[in-house]
């Protein structure tokens, strides 16, 4: 397996950018740089799981929300643990991976809508349940105050550490073996099972891998937010319609996808902070428009134009001798 | 004693409600073969539009039906017309993405428009409480929603056998290629049929605002309802629907008793999880 050199140069720069930006960019824009690595992470989980591996998951919020209680849990001393932050994230990264295991038997036998809708009960229950749950202070919250004076610099490169380790991992699973078997369950589980992909084992590879890096987005977002409650965190639109509007608008199963819609999103939440629910309508509006007109998102358009400037000869010019 | 007598029955009671909820999800499941993710929020809506005429021009939220059950009818039948139509023959996944992306839509808009408060259609009459044995006290209301259940019931019964429409509606829910053979436009019936779906979901809506409280967030939580009564009855068969809707309804009543008010809906959805774990189609449901 080989990575393309026309691929490794823009990956180099980007990937320079993001580790030079807090010594030369102001707090705000890390901020920006930070919660577009997390954001992607999330999208590219999505996609993963929603789009590569056909299962339309409205529940991923669940694993961040894992992930942001156990932070809150394990690091605070009035709990009894105050471990350190590194390892709380580790561990609502495993409970949310050991969580998702634990369902994955009975919520891979419901299929397409019945599936989906399975995972808007599952993240209902979840909510619901730390809605009610004394130990954790139900809907008054947590203030984590033992992450309040992490430097936002430190959190930015654990996320950019996260990021690059899940887009590689995601090319790398996508070019390996299992790859070609959850594109192949993707389009027909029968007769994908008929050649010999074990479609429970490659839905169940996406599935938990997708909830260990959501658990890990959860600890670091909620590492810089230090406050955390069920509506918030496992609340269905903000998150979800994160996820699926940042797939849909860059282009679903892509790999590049979800990294041009998380900018997207990033950009027009931020411009619109103070009308989350305007932000959110756009997002719908997105999510429509994508599918009815525009199925390939923005990669797809992309690919569709280069192909066209090739024929013409523009992009790429064949050798010709005179 | 009477006590478990009175909640057993406002269970019973509240399951008609929740099959009024449910069998519109169940009609449009029934033809257009796909999960319709804004029922909720769409029967939410149909509570604000009673609102806006009760606090408007004082009309009381039974008579505002007759506004409310047609406004709801067109809104489903243009949602299918111009939007659903256009998706529903790309697999799952498009129609279902559709789908969320109106609910959320219209979720926010709620939003914007009524902000996040609590609201409520109680009237005076709403709010009684009826005596019907000595010690068994059951609020008036539950029994409107048993009566308007079974009211819809053999309503969309006549409809669905002895007109048309109804007949064409379910020709096409047996089988939309053979059924446009006959001459049947399935553009045409599948919007009538989420229109209809609608019409329910109006009836619904008015009834659970006057039942108890909504606001905009709460479509999923209706969606789920719905959706349980519908998975727990089978799919696509009225008595299944009336049956799920009353397990439902008892579900919920009697685990806010003797569990705990916050967890009566956590009770119901565990249910409905390990029923779809177990069998994907429902209990009754044909296959």
């Amino acid at each position: 397996m080989t990575i393309r050199v026309s691929l490794l140069i823009p990956i180099i720069v980007v990937i320079a950018v993001l580790v030079s930006l807090p010594s030369w960019a102001d707090a705000y824009w890390v901020f920006l740089a930070f919660l577009w690595l997390l954001y992607m992470c999330m999208a590219q989980m999505w996609n993963l799981v929603g789009g590569f591996a056909g299962l339309a998951s409205l529940s991923q919020q669940v694993f961040l929300g894992f992930g942001g209680y156990a932070l809150a849990i394990f690091t605070l001393k009035d709990f009894g643990f105050g471990l350190p932050i590194w390892m709380a994230i580790v561990i609502g990264a495993s409970l949310s991976g050991l969580f998702a295991l634990a369902l994955a038997i009975p919520i891979f036998r419901m299929r397409g809508f019945v599936f989906s809708v399975g995972t808007i009960i599952l993240s209902e229950v979840v909510r619901t349940w730390f809605n009610n749950w004394a130990y954790t202070r139900m809907d008054y919250g947590i203030f984590i105050r033992s992450v309040w004076r992490i430097p936002l610099s430190w959190l930015f490169y654990a996320a950019l550490a996260l990021a690059i380790t899940t887009v590689f991992s995601i090319y790398f699973i996508l070019h390996s073996k299992y790859g070609y078997g959850i594109r192949a369950i993707a389009d027909d589980e029968e007769a994908a099972s008929t050649i010999g992909v074990n479609p429970f084992r490659v839905k169940l590879i996406c599935w938990l891998f997708a909830a260990f890096i959501t658990g890990i987005v959860g600890g670091l977002y909620y590492a810089h937010g230090g406050y955390i409650k069920p509506s918030a965190a496992f609340n269905l639109p903000i998150w979800s319609m994160m996820m699926i509007s940042a797939t849909a608008l860059g282009g679903i199963r892509t790999i590049e996808g979800p990294m041009i819609g998380a900018t997207f999103i990033v950009w027009f939440r931020q411009y619109l902070a103070e009308y989350l629910y305007v932000s959110l309508i756009i997002e719908g509006v997105i999510i429509m428009v994508v599918i009815l007109f525009i199925p390939g998102g923005v990669v797809g358009v992309a690919r569709k134009l280069t192909e066209r400037l090739k024929i013409k000869g523009i992009v790429t010019r064949p050798f010709r001798s005179k | 004693m009477s006590e478990l007598v009175s909640y057993t029955l406002m269970g019973l009671l509240l399951g008609g409600l929740y099959s009024i909820i449910g069998i519109g999800l169940s009609i449009a499941f029934g033809v257009l073969k796909f999960i319709n993710l804004a029922h909720g929020d769409l029967l939410i809506v149909g509570s604000y539009l009673s609102l806006a005429l009760l606090l408007g021009i004082g009309m009381d939220p039974l008579l505002s039906l007759i506004i409310v059950v047609p406004a709801l009818f067109g809104i489903g039948y243009v949602l299918q017309r111009f939007l659903f139509n256009r998706v529903m023959w790309r697999g799952d996944f498009p129609p279902l993405m559709v789908a969320f992306a109106t609910s959320m839509i219209i979720y926010q808009v709620l939003q914007i428009v009524w902000t996040a408060n609590y609201r409520t259609l109680a009237t005076d009459w709403s709010v009684k409480s009826l005596e019907i044995v000595p010690g068994v006290v059951v609020p008036l209301i539950y029994i409107v929603n048993f009566i308007a259940a079974s009211i819809l019931m053999a309503m969309l019964h006549l409809f669905l056998n002895r007109t048309y429409q109804g007949k064409a509606i379910r020709a096409a829910s047996e089988d939309w290629e053979a059924a446009e053979l006959m001459g049947i436009n399935s553009k045409n019936i599948f919007s009538v049929a989420l229109g209809v779906a609608m019409m329910a979901a109006a009836l619904a809506g008015v009834l659970v605002g006057l039942t108890s409280s909504f606001y905009p967030a709460i479509g999923p939580q209706y969606l789920i309802i719905a959706f349980s009564v519908i998975i727990i009855g089978g799919l696509g068969s009225m008595k299944g629907t009336f049956t799920g809707g009353i397990i439902v309804g008892l579900a919920q009543i009697l685990s806010a008793k003797f569990i705990s008010p916050g967890y009566q809906l956590f009770v119901s959805y565990i249910i409905v999880l390990v029923v779809l774990a177990i069998r994907p189609t429902g209990i009754f449901g044909r296959r």
